[in-house]
């Protein structure tokens, strides 16, 4: 299949949710070469609401393991909408240095690339309806996986963003009253994300959580006001000379506009 | 409001078959007012679009085509006649020349220097005595906007200017749905050409983000493909990845590593300046030799304070005085009082900072005011001008026409539309194509 072919399967459409799919990774698939393994595979899938209930589902899970999750997803209901953001590497690079055999990117996010690939044909043969509700894949990892970024690699780390979401109003209007968030071995939602489910909360959207490994139970939970909260919030700041640091945020990764004009 | 629905044939004039009140922003209560110079075709057809829109995505790098509920990319185009086009091409390479000349007079002038909202830090670097930094080729963006009065702009986007896969790319596959029409130039590949031409056939040559902004990965990933294609070796990077010996730029990377021919950099100079002096950021402006886009000096009319020092400047800015609306320090404006005046930041970026009361919640403009009144040195008060709509097919929309030009020449545009008169990153990202003069 053809890059184009892939990303009409992630993204058809016929699909509400299509819009949000990101297309970053799909534009460089004909990077990933040789083809990495997909070897992540899916644990018990008991945790999983019913397609039926009026739920989103988030699932900020590490690596290849949010797409595979999310065909598991695909085969009870739920249409997977990939919000993977990073570029994986340059102009088809290898991942590893010729030069000095090291890794050249900050993270790997050709796994991700493989498992989309590979998990479009089964996605095609699932046949979701367009009224399927969506299940929003992240990479965990997107910020480094909280190592530091040695001087040499390419830094492609990335950030969700609010305005990567639909609005609260936008997933009303689709039947969706819940936000049910997955990750692998945490409960509390990562500083980006967390400004995106409070805005949810916000809009009157009810949150709950669970945990993968060990297991949890879903439980209901509120976002507390993430620091930095409010893009006014952020024009001030700006405006006094505080910008994001190179690493991103006044410190920490924040949501921020961009360089240019 | 009186308003057309649903679609109108391609040759429909929609901006002579509406009629748009309009009653804010300066126009009289009651009067009816669109644009003349401007009409928004109708949209291509639905499957056509999607097919559109999936090659500008994994093929021209654009990357950010949804924010939020917004889809950043129209479906139709939008139309002006050639003539139109001079005119305002024209007003743009004078605006280029004239800002050219007003930056290496201040430079000069190191008083005025400080009137511009710059870091300290970087106010230091550009009056230093060294040699100033060779540039490749200088790019900018100016924001033109239909009014009453004719057109005007807001800003310039002076140092660090984007949208080039939009205006290049997308416009081009638009213009092929409309073969009657035709774009107004291809701004991405111009600035690549002109990077190209400043470095050895095969040159080695980092373009410069700040890491986890898609956005601006876009910008120069874009721009590194323009290069590729045209025998370069394109590196993206960020900028403590340059290391400077001699004043040569070197990419120190485990994908690279070795001098570069030129540096592109989409990192805005006053982030520069905030970054540790161990990194040697200054000779991204001053002491180095190896070329570097844009130059440093482009700070200075990218700063929205640069109108409060024409008139301490021998050159006279005369179509920068007819374009841009009357701008003061916050001090000496009745901002706070008068809802005509908008306030911004001196180093607005994408439209993040425009601060119109009407159009804010009252919490946000608190801050806004707070913000100006504590540190006006840093923020601006600028009259307002009356934006006028174009009627297109989903309603009236204000536009904004992005005009580049690379080395003084204009190059193309980079359309924006909006529901309301401020264009941000949430604007409408719409194709701009030329058709003859009847």
């Amino acid at each position: 299949m053809t890059k184009e072919e892939i990303f009409a399967i992630w993204a058809p459409d016929n699909s509400p949710w299509s819009r949000w799919v990101k297309p970053v990774v799909f534009a460089h698939l004909h990077l990933a070469t040789p083809p990495v393994a997909v070897v992540e595979t899916t644990g018990a899938m008991g945790w999983s609401p019913p397609s039926t209930g009026g739920m989103a589902l988030v699932l900020d899970l590490p690596g290849a393991e949010g797409v595979v999750t999310g065909l598991a997803l695909a085969g009870r209901g739920y249409r997977p909408v990939p919000l993977y953001n990073a570029l994986p590497l340059p102009f088809g690079e290898p991942l590893v240095s010729d030069i000095t055999g090291k890794e050249t990117a900050a993270v790997n996010v050709l796994p991700i690339l493989d498992a989309l690939r590979y998990g479009a044909a089964q996605l095609a043969q699932l046949k979701l309806p367009s009224e399927a509700p969506p299940a929003f894949l992240l990479d965990a990892n997107r910020r480094g996986d909280e190592r530091s970024v040695k001087q040499d690699e390419f830094d492609n780390r990335s950030i969700s963003f609010t305005s990567d979401f639909p609005s609260a109003n936008f997933l009303f209007a689709h039947g969706i009253q819940r936000v049910l968030l997955i990750q692998k071995d945490r409960l509390e939602p990562q500083p980006d994300l967390a400004h995106s489910l409070r805005r949810w909360q916000e809009g009157g959207l009810k949150l709950e959580r669970l945990r993968l490994d060990p297991p949890s139970l879903p439980e209901d939970f509120e976002v507390a006001r993430p620091p930095w909260y409010g893009a006014m919030f952020q024009r001030v700041l700006s405006s006094i000379g505080l910008r994001r640091a190179s690493g991103g945020g006044f410190g920490a990764w924040l949501p921020e506009t961009s360089a240019g004009g | 409001m009186a308003m057309a629905s649903g679609r109108m044939g391609r040759d429909a004039k929609m901006t002579n078959s509406v009629a748009t009140k309009v009653d804010r922003m300066g126009i009289p209560n009651g009067a009816t007012w669109v644009s003349h110079d401007l009409r928004a075709e109708e949209a291509i057809d639905a499957s056509a679009f999607s097919a559109l829109r999936r090659r500008a995505l994994l093929e021209g790098c654009k990357w950010d085509p949804q924010v939020g509920d917004v889809d950043t990319l129209s479906p139709f185009p939008l139309v002006v006649k050639s003539s139109v086009w001079k005119k305002i091409a024209a007003q743009a390479e004078q605006l280029a020349a004239e800002a050219v000349v007003a930056e290496g007079e201040i430079l000069q002038k190191l008083k005025l220097l400080g009137v511009l909202g710059l870091p300290p830090s970087l106010q230091r670097v550009l009056v230093d005595r060294a040699p100033r930094t060779p540039a490749p080729g200088r790019v900018m963006r100016f924001d033109f906007h239909p009014t009453p009065e004719g057109w005007r702009i807001s800003e310039a986007n002076s140092d660090v200017p984007g949208g080039f896969t939009e205006g290049s790319h997308f416009t081009t596959m638009m213009a092929e749905h409309f073969p009657h029409l035709r774009p107004a130039g291809n701004p991405g590949g111009v600035w690549a050409d002109t990077i190209a031409a400043a470095a050895r056939p095969d040159g080695a040559i980092a373009l410069l983000s700040a890491p986890g902004y898609m956005e601006d990965h876009q910008v120069i990933a874009f721009l590194a493909a323009q290069l590729h294609e045209r025998g370069c070796q394109p590196y993206l990077a960020k900028p403590d990845q340059i290391l400077w010996r001699d004043g040569w730029a070197h990419l120190d990377t485990a994908r690279h590593r070795g001098p570069l021919d030129a540096i592109v950099r989409f990192y805005q100079a006053e982030w520069l300046s905030r970054l540790p002096a161990s990194i040697g950021w200054e000779f991204f402006f001053r002491g180095g030799k190896t070329p570097v886009a844009n130059p440093g000096s482009a700070i200075i009319s990218e700063s929205k304070r640069f109108p409060l020092v024409w008139d301490n400047l021998s050159a006279a800015l005369p179509t920068w005085r007819a374009l841009l609306p009357e701008t003061r320090d916050p001090r000496d404006a009745p901002w706070s009082r008068d809802d005509s005046w908008l306030l911004k930041t001196a180093l607005c970026n994408t439209g993040d900072t425009v601060s119109m009361r009407e159009f804010m919640r009252p919490r946000d403009w608190m801050l806004t005011r707070l913000s100006a009144q504590l540190w006006p040195g840093n923020w601006i008060a600028q009259k307002q001008f009356a934006s006028l709509p174009v009627s297109t097919p989903v309603g009236p929309r204000h536009v904004c026409v992005g005009v580049y030009t690379v080395n003084g020449r204009a190059t193309g545009a980079y359309a924006r539309f909006s529901q309301n008169p401020i264009i941000d990153f949430a604007a409408t990202d719409i194709a701009l194509l030329l058709e003859d003069d009847d």
